[in-house]
């Protein structure tokens, strides 16, 4: 059975003109992990504020261990949740922050107390039980509240983009310890963020945006197979390239590009190549392509010239204009392998890696940086 | 889909009220009803007895002798009441901001100072009323400070102006002015004060072009309060003032102390006339606030 | 330090330690009282002595036999009782504004104000008509009225006290397992403190301090501290009581404010 189920739930804030949630239906198995995707004001928050009896949707049920909770006010749910502010009670010690759970639920101040001490050390901060939280680092109260958050012993974690006021570091000494206690005490874990690095943490991945669930998955899927543009466009780095879908084979301007066996699209359909699945191959910067010249490494794409070029930490990616009736396309951006490098300028064919799993999602163009109206940011990968 | 009438619906109705969050206008409710309640009975109770719908003793009429019959001396009163309010808000205003601007330049160690603006505000009228008049009056201490005679001190206490009266309530209230600014621009103070010097902006232009324009919105909202207080203040003008004329509250006092029972009416149209001038002096504030704002705005 | 502060204090190991306009303002504000503090040490003072003839507390023993002590008792209580009703009723309403729980929250923000622009004396008359009609006690209607009074200090205080933290302090006790009522008692009302004990220290000061509406509605029967300096003052001869009662109705007020400022500071130098 399910730790958590959501069927149908709709939200609208009364003064809004589109609804934060429509139609939202999700699965989460006990002990595992699910992480919830998307742009900033997609719903994401509103989702967990309904799953925890925050916020009361206008349509829709929410089930915990089967059981629907309507009629349940949060501190009957069974469920917890950290926010992305620490929220530490400031008139009460770390220790007795924690305690506040166990207090809450009845327990008296010393079993409180003594639950609270083997909470602080799951999350190493034994030695600041007696502090007060102003006198703690950002990094320490976050800990502090995971820590508050588990003492609750429920089941259920609902986490609203805890780490993001966090600096990179800090940010990955928490999700190692995210790591530690999702082995330690298999909660049942919701995180909602808007990282994709982060939400990798997660078992699974849900792509929300404008309110809508797009896509559920493992988090690799996003990369390999996006089931729409618009989740394409959230994870970025995918070149588009409009076309038709006949037996199998992406047609457009650049030529016929059999797809993988996984994909079932048909009719009109964007092919989407991932920066990393291109390489190019250099011929010079003469005024024309030299096609037949350059050995490349796999069948040929398209060609045309360095336009610009970027770094993306230890490699370079390069913009390339490409040559004739492709030419009123955007510039393809290629990653370039560690070592390879490429001014602005040079004359290229561009190649598909040999071995590519090739996607294509349904439907033909769509502006740029936009889905369904909304600006979309184009990348949320690093 | 489950079946119809089966426990659980795809769809459920919407859940109980959000949970967490109490209605405000229940939390709001009690002091609004209280003030309301409070107000609302005994505004209506003085403007009816001014009209003569309620008298102690006899048959309700409807009459506007309350405000006719004396209708010379309740013009002196409200003139008189304009003259110590507007003097004593003026006043409270150009040093309160004074006070204001010493205390946000405070250095440590001169924290006793605001204690002492608090202390200020938290002296009843009465008390200020007492001390002022013993400071101010031929035989108080000022005179003797000075080595002039009861005779030749002027009569500042009960005289021909409202002096001792206009003191009293400007001391009192520019301690409260003063506060009401610091509390507004403290936080930024620092802050602007700092930018300013850096641009090169010296003292005076840090306090002309800086400090009194950002405190301008706060400075006006406690000098509104301080007008309606004056217009509306019994003791203080009763102790230090003189006989005639009489601002309104003092009026409405005597008159309602009266043997006379006739003289209620009277009394509740000065009380009546009073609160008129209060809402009629806030009511215009209200309306100039948006443009005072936008050129505050234009400041910030 | 700051860079402007920092040349100020520079220039004060330089220069004399005290600025004019400080001493100015210090004078402004402390003269007015210095009658009363030097009568309150005389038996005759007569004019135009500079320094009485007499010292002596004189003026405190006929204070005491004016009845002081009850009258600072009446005051006490009624202080008291204000702040009872208008602190929680404010904090309830400053809750609704600060935390924008109402759709239509100008209103409602401007009947609380309402009672600051209202002269007290016409509605104390009102309402002392309406006592001889409803047979309302006196001294319950006085402290209606001073609550009334009070509540726009207390609920802008709240207000602010409310705007300063984020509701979502309180449901993130929610989430913990605590009830509305453990929410609000082990989370909200702590983070708001101060704003609770600076509201209802000026609700208590509106009732301790109240001069008009304790002898309009009261009838002249309440007789507080502020009541017995204004028919003390409205005498002559008797300045040294006067100077008794004003400094016995004014000292519990200052004392009380150096000792929150110094708690406040050692709080500070502890933090």
């Amino acid at each position: 059975m399910s730790a958590l189920e959501l069927r149908g739930l709709r939200h609208r804030y009364p003064s809004a003109d589109v609804p934060t949630l429509d139609d939202v239906a999700l699965e989460v198995a006990s002990g595992s992990m699910l992480s919830v995707v998307g742009p900033s004001g997609s719903g994401k928050t509103t989702l967990l504020r309904v799953t925890a009896g925050l916020t009361t949707p206008d349509a829709g049920e929410v089930l915990l261990d089967g059981r629907p909770v309507a009629a349940l006010p949060p501190e009957d749910r069974g469920l917890t949740v950290m926010f992305q502010q620490p929220h530490l009670f400031q008139h009460l010690s770390v220790l007795d922050n924690v305690a506040f759970g166990p207090r809450a639920g009845g327990r008296s101040r010393r079993a409180a107390r003594d639950a609270a001490r083997r909470y602080l050390e799951l999350v190493h901060l034994t030695d600041l039980a007696a502090r007060r939280p102003a006198r703690l680092s950002g990094g320490q109260q976050q800990r502090v509240a995971l820590a508050r958050a588990l003492a609750t012993e429920r089941s259920l974690l609902l986490l609203d983009e805890p780490f993001s006021s966090l600096d990179r570091e800090l940010r990955h000494s928490m999700h190692d310890l995210l790591r530690e206690v999702r082995e330690a005490l298999r909660p049942t874990v919701v995180m909602v963020t808007h990282d994709l690095d982060e939400a990798s943490l997660a078992d699974r991945v849900a792509v929300l945006v404008e309110g809508r669930v797009e896509q559920t998955g493992p988090v690799g899927d996003l990369y390999a197979r996006p089931a729409t543009l618009v989740v394409a466009r959230l994870v970025g780095g995918f070149n588009e390239v409009a076309g038709t879908v006949e037996d199998g084979r992406h047609r457009s301007a650049w030529g016929a590009v059999p797809l993988s066996a996984a994909c079932a699209v048909a009719g009109p359909a964007t092919l989407l190549l991932r920066r990393e699945q291109l390489r190019i191959t250099g011929c010079g910067s003469g005024p024309g392509p030299d096609v037949s010249a350059s050995p490349t490494p796999g069948p040929v794409v398209t060609s045309g010239r360095v336009v610009a070029a970027s770094r993306l930490g230890a490699r370079q990616v390069v913009h390339v204009q490409p040559d004739g009736d492709a030419g009123a396309a955007t510039p393809v951006e290629v990653e370039l392998p560690v070592g390879q490098q490429a001014q602005p300028g040079l004359r290229v064919l561009v190649s598909l890696v040999p071995g590519s799993e090739v996607w294509a999602v349904p439907g033909g163009r769509l502006p740029p940086d936009h889905s369904a109206g909304r600006p979309v940011r184009r990348s949320v990968l690093p | 889909m489950a079946p119809r009438g089966a426990g659980i619906g795809v769809v459920t109705r919407p859940g109980p009220q959000r949970p967490t969050a109490l209605p405000g206008r229940r939390q709001a409710a009690p002091a609004v009803v209280l003030v309301v309640a409070v107000t609302g009975s005994g505004l209506a109770a003085v403007v009816a007895t001014s009209l003569g719908l309620m008298p102690l003793v006899g048959r309700p009429r409807l009459t506007t002798d309350g405000y006719t019959a004396g209708s010379a001396d309740l013009l002196l009163a409200v003139r008189e009441s304009l003259v110590i309010a507007t003097a004593s808000t003026v006043l409270a205003a150009g040093l309160g901001l004074l006070v204001a601007g010493v205390l946000l330049g405070l250095r440590p160690g001169r924290g006793p100072l605001r204690l002492v603006a608090v202390a200020v505000v938290a002296v009843p009228h009465v008390v200020g009323a007492a001390s002022v008049g013993l400071l101010l009056s031929g035989a108080g201490l000022l005179p003797r400070l000075l080595g002039i005679s009861p005779g030749d001190w002027p009569e500042l206490v009960g005289g021909s102006w409202p002096v001792a009266t206009v003191v009293e309530l400007a001391w009192k209230e520019s301690a409260f002015v003063a506060l009401v600014v610091v509390a507004a621009t403290a936080r930024r103070h620092r802050a602007l004060t700092e930018t300013a010097a850096v641009l090169g902006a010296g003292p005076w232009h840090r306090w002309t072009r800086v400090f009194v324009p950002t405190a301008v919105p706060a400075l006006a909202a406690a000098s509104l309060i301080v007008f309606v207080y004056s217009v509306g203040t019994y003791e203080v003008p009763w102790l230090l003032g003189r006989a005639h004329p009489e601002p309104l509250p003092v009026m409405a006092y005597r008159l309602f102390g009266s043997i006379d029972l006739a003289a209620r009416p009277a009394a509740a149209a000065a009380a009546t006339t009073g609160a008129l001038v209060a809402v009629l002096a806030a009511v215009l504030a209200l309306v100039a606030a948006p443009a005072m704002r936008r050129r505050a705005g234009a400041v910030e | 330090m700051s860079a402007v502060d920092g040349g100020a204090r520079r220039r004060r190991t330089g220069r004399p330690a005290v600025h004019a306009l400080d001493v100015a303002v210090l004078a402004w504000l402390v003269v007015p009282v210095l009658p009363l503090l030097v009568w309150g040490a005389a038996s005759r003072w007569s004019a135009p002595a500079v320094l009485p003839q007499d010292w002596g507390w004189d003026g405190w023993r006929s204070a005491y036999d004016g009845g002081l002590v009850p009258a600072l008792a009446r005051s006490t209580v009624l202080g008291l009782a204000v702040a009872a009703v208008a602190t929680p009723l404010g904090a309830m309403a400053g809750r609704a504004l600060g935390w924008r729980e109402l759709r239509h929250p100008a209103p409602v923000a401007l009947v609380l104000l309402a009672p600051v622009v209202l002269p007290p004396f016409s509605v104390a008359m009102g309402l002392d008509v309406l006592l001889l009609r409803t047979g309302l006690p006196g001294p319950v209607a006085v402290v209606l009225l001073l609550v009334v009074l009070a509540l726009p200090y207390t609920s802008y205080t709240m207000r602010a006290a409310y705007a300063g933290i984020d509701p979502e302090l309180e449901e993130q006790a929610r989430t913990l397992g605590a009830t509305p009522r453990q929410a609000r008692r082990r989370a909200t009302l702590p983070a708001v403190r101060l704003g609770l004990l600076t509201a209802a220290g000026l609700a208590f000061l509106v009732g301790w301090s109240d001069y008009v509406v304790t002898l309009l509605v009261g009838g002249g029967r309440l007789v507080t501290a502020p009541v017995l300096v204004g028919a003390t003052a409205a005498g002559s001869g008797n300045e040294a009581a006067v100077a008794a009662l004003s400094i016995s109705s004014v000292l519990p007020l200052v004392l009380a404010l150096v000792a929150g400022a110094a708690l406040q500071r050692r709080r500070e130098e502890r933090a």
